[in-house]
């Protein structure tokens, strides 16, 4: 072999390793950039069912509106208590499998029906258990309670968890 | 004079790999040190909004306080109905709520926690629990009441 082919063989092997270290290098970097981008993703996603849960404690169904004075993320539990009563007309209203708004401060495990509330802690729509995937939001739950005949505002803190289809 | 060649292009390949891995090196230690910036999150900033709407046992004149009512009283060192001074009742409904909303155990998600009241750049109320990390997420609330600037301010910790 003469000595200028030996050195075309040279800088091709030098050329062909050169290559695969930046090649060994990008790959690492990329799959450093994507598990980021994964993260980012899933946080998205997290976000995405907590606004759905909001949207649906903030629709004219659930939100207090005025009652309670302008208030946000509050849920007005007799309004929930009424619709449960007809939420065979809403099964395809939210798109969604099942809600539930449960009390976490005072804490209890009573579910709500029309003989015990507002003495419970959890209000059921669509008379089944949370199930499949669901992302909680907090919401306050208030209801108008009297004493002494005087009627006053009850809100206490709650979770919406609302329990859709994984796609 | 071949093996002095040689020789040369082996000292340049340990020179190309040394150059990048030390950018290597430089790129990692800026993504690893850089802190995750604490953000304002939608889950936090729900708990500020339902925290502050809270029914307390504190009744003055005649009817049960919110949490934002109870924090102006609390400022003004009103007494409720039941002899129990208002920020007492702030101070101890206030723990409590955190305590059953975010739960900060051993394995658990939460290192901790931070709630900050604060009035015209006074300190109402300050309640922590666990480790304060750099990975945060973030809620607040600002508002007027009695002609004095409120805020709350609420932290949980990853």
């Amino acid at each position: 072999m003469k000595k200028a082919q030996l050195k075309i063989q040279q800088m091709a092997f030098m050329l062909i390793a050169v290559t695969l270290f930046f090649a060994l290098i990008s790959v690492f970097v990329l799959g450093f950039r994507l598990s980021g981008a994964k993260g980012s993703a899933n946080l998205l996603a997290e976000e995405g069912a907590m606004m759905l849960a909001t949207k649906i404690a903030n629709s004219p169904e659930f939100s207090c509106g005025k009652s309670f004075g302008n208030q946000v993320d509050c849920v007005d539990a007799d309004k929930v208590m009424a619709l449960k009563k007809d939420i065979s007309k809403y099964s395809d209203f939210w798109d969604v499998s099942s809600i539930e708004i449960r009390t976490i401060y005072p804490e209890g495990d009573e579910i709500c029906t029309s003989e015990n509330y507002p003495n419970c802690n959890r209000i059921l729509i669509g008379e089944q258990e949370i199930a499949g995937t669901y992302v909680p939001n907090f919401v306050s739950l208030c209801r108008k309670e009297s004493i002494e005949d005087q009627p006053y505002n009850k809100c206490e803190l709650a979770l919406i968890m609302v329990a859709y289809e994984s796609k | 004079m071949r093996s002095k060649n040689g020789q040369e292009e082996m000292v340049g390949f340990v020179l190309i790999i040394i150059i990048v891995a030390v950018i290597l090196l430089i790129f990692l230690s800026i993504s690893l040190k850089s802190p995750n910036k604490g953000q304002d999150s939608y889950k936090a900033n729900s708990f500020v909004q339902a925290y502050q709407q809270y029914t307390t046992t504190c009744s003055i004149k005649g009817e049960y306080l919110s949490i934002q009512d109870l924090v102006s009283e609390c400022i003004k060192k009103e007494t409720c109905l039941n002899s129990e001074k208002a920020c007492d009742v702030l101070d101890q409904t206030s723990k409590e709520i955190l305590e059953k909303s975010w739960i900060v155990e051993n394995g658990s998600l939460i290192q901790g926690y931070s709630l900050r009241i604060i009035s015209n750049n006074e300190e109402v109320l300050f309640i922590e629990k666990g480790n304060s990390t750099n990975n945060y997420q973030g809620g607040s609330q600002e508002y007027i009441k009695s002609g004095k600037n409120i805020g709350i301010f609420f932290n949980a910790y990853f």
